[in-house]
């Protein structure tokens, strides 16, 4: 079976980080508050010179985070752009709201707080086939919209993925259940 | 009846993440518990989607740890180099940035005079020709007689007058060569009188250099005439 497809989460250094933010986060400046594009690279250089101060002062919490580094990054560009132009206030047009700890948290009995079952689980994440693969990593572990994982699969829009992700989680579930009960069983054994 | 449920569970799965990102209202949040509570298969999927988000989420935090502790560790000129950021602006830099503006100053200020001043010779030479044109002695030269004596007359009036200047220039060259050739001229007894209204004709006509050679002339022929007090005088604001 094979693991975590490497294109999608392949592990980053800060220079990639950035560079791969950098263009997300102009073009996104660029086309909510309609800046110029030396515009969007002054507030993205002072969103990450402020973000360095943050990481240099012990202010960012890494436990606290909910969301990737990137991902924070671009909210401080978006902060600092609404300071900027007053009258454009676009934050809930950043990206879809991360998940929430709490939610997650409110939904997981002690069944799945099991080391068993939280071990299976990183397992099977881990060796998702794809098409499955590529879009429960994008949509869960990326945050990314139903819209812009079509075409990273060659998918026919959003829609087509909404019903193959909807797909996918049914048989991850079913995968899940089975393996869990066996290995419980095994133990009790 | 497959499509139904594949239905069932888009539907579901659509509010399943709605709850988890906070985005629903209290009533619907209340409803959606409810709907848990009540159908054990829609609650084991909720629970496993949650776990599953947990674990994916878990990469994501143990590479933001990595890459704080990465970049809590580097100087702000690193941290610019790897986050490809413009370097800091230091203050050589401010000092070439300020020395290159005092040279655009300089030379816009050494321009502009240059140009001031371009635009105000004509003025000048204009107001010269204006103070000194009237010590050219007309009755004297009348008095002397002769057609050269009534041509240069008109010529001092149409001087005065800045009547076509670049004509009256020529005309006036044309009897200075005249005056000064191997030749028997009647230019000749009025070199100074003429190198005199040729010099108001250069100023009259905005020009400022070309009538020096004329002036140092009558200088150096008739050192003690009254015409070469004027030339040295007039000389000297040239």
């Amino acid at each position: 079976m094979p693991v975590v497809p490497s294109h999608i989460y392949q592990p980053k250094d800060v220079e990639t980080c950035f560079r791969e933010t950098r263009s997300k986060a102009i073009t996104m400046l660029r086309n909510t508050f309609n800046m110029s594009y030396s515009q969007a690279e002054d507030i993205y250089q002072d969103s990450c010179l402020a973000m360095y101060q943050n990481i240099k002062r012990g202010m960012l919490d890494i436990k606290k985070m909910t969301s990737s580094l990137s991902t924070y990054l671009i909210t401080v560009c978006f902060r600092q752009a609404s300071k900027s132009f007053r009258n454009v206030t676009h934050l809930e047009d950043i990206s879809a709201p991360e998940f929430q700890e709490s939610k997650i948290d409110s939904l997981l009995n002690d069944t799945y707080l099991k080391k068993e079952s939280v071990e299976l689980m990183w397992q099977i994440v881990h060796e998702l086939p794809d098409p499955c693969g590529s879009i429960l990593w994008y949509y869960y572990g990326k945050n990314l919209s139903m819209a812009e994982i079509a075409p990273k699969i060659n998918f026919n829009g959003a829609d087509s993925v909404k019903a193959k992700k909807s797909n996918c989680l049914s048989r991850l579930k079913k995968f899940y259940k089975d393996q869990l009960s066996t290995i419980l069983h095994d133990n009790e054994d | 009846m497959k499509t139904n449920e594949s239905d069932k569970y888009i539907e579901f799965d659509a509010k399943l993440d709605k709850y988890l990102r906070g985005e629903m209202t209290e009533e619907e949040e209340k409803e959606f518990k409810s709907l848990l509570e009540s159908n054990s298969d829609l609650q084991e999927r909720a629970s496993i989607t949650a776990l599953m988000i947990r674990t994916m989420r878990k990469e994501d935090v143990q590479q933001n740890k990595q890459m704080i502790e990465d970049i809590s560790s580097m100087s702000e000129s690193e941290f610019r180099r790897v986050a490809g950021l413009k370097p800091k602006f230091q203050i050589w830099r401010k000092i070439y940035a300020y020395a290159a503006a005092a040279c655009i100053a300089a030379i816009l200020f050494c321009g502009g005079y240059f140009v001031s001043q371009q635009s105000m010779q004509p003025r000048l030479a204009n107001a010269l020709a204006g103070e000194y044109i009237a010590y050219v002695n007309l009755d004297q030269m009348i008095t002397r007689g002769g057609d050269a004596a009534v041509e240069l007359e008109a010529i001092s009036k149409a001087i005065q007058d800045g009547a076509e200047l670049p004509q009256v220039i020529e005309k006036l060259t044309e009897m200075h060569e005249e005056a000064l050739g191997e030749y028997a001229s009647d230019y000749e007894q009025y070199v100074d009188q003429i190198d005199w209204l040729l010099s108001m004709a250069y100023l009259r006509n905005g020009e400022l250099k070309s009538p020096k050679p004329y002036l140092k002339g009558i200088i150096d022929r008739s050192p003690n005439s009254e015409l070469a007090v004027q030339a040295k005088s007039l000389l000297s604001q040239l």
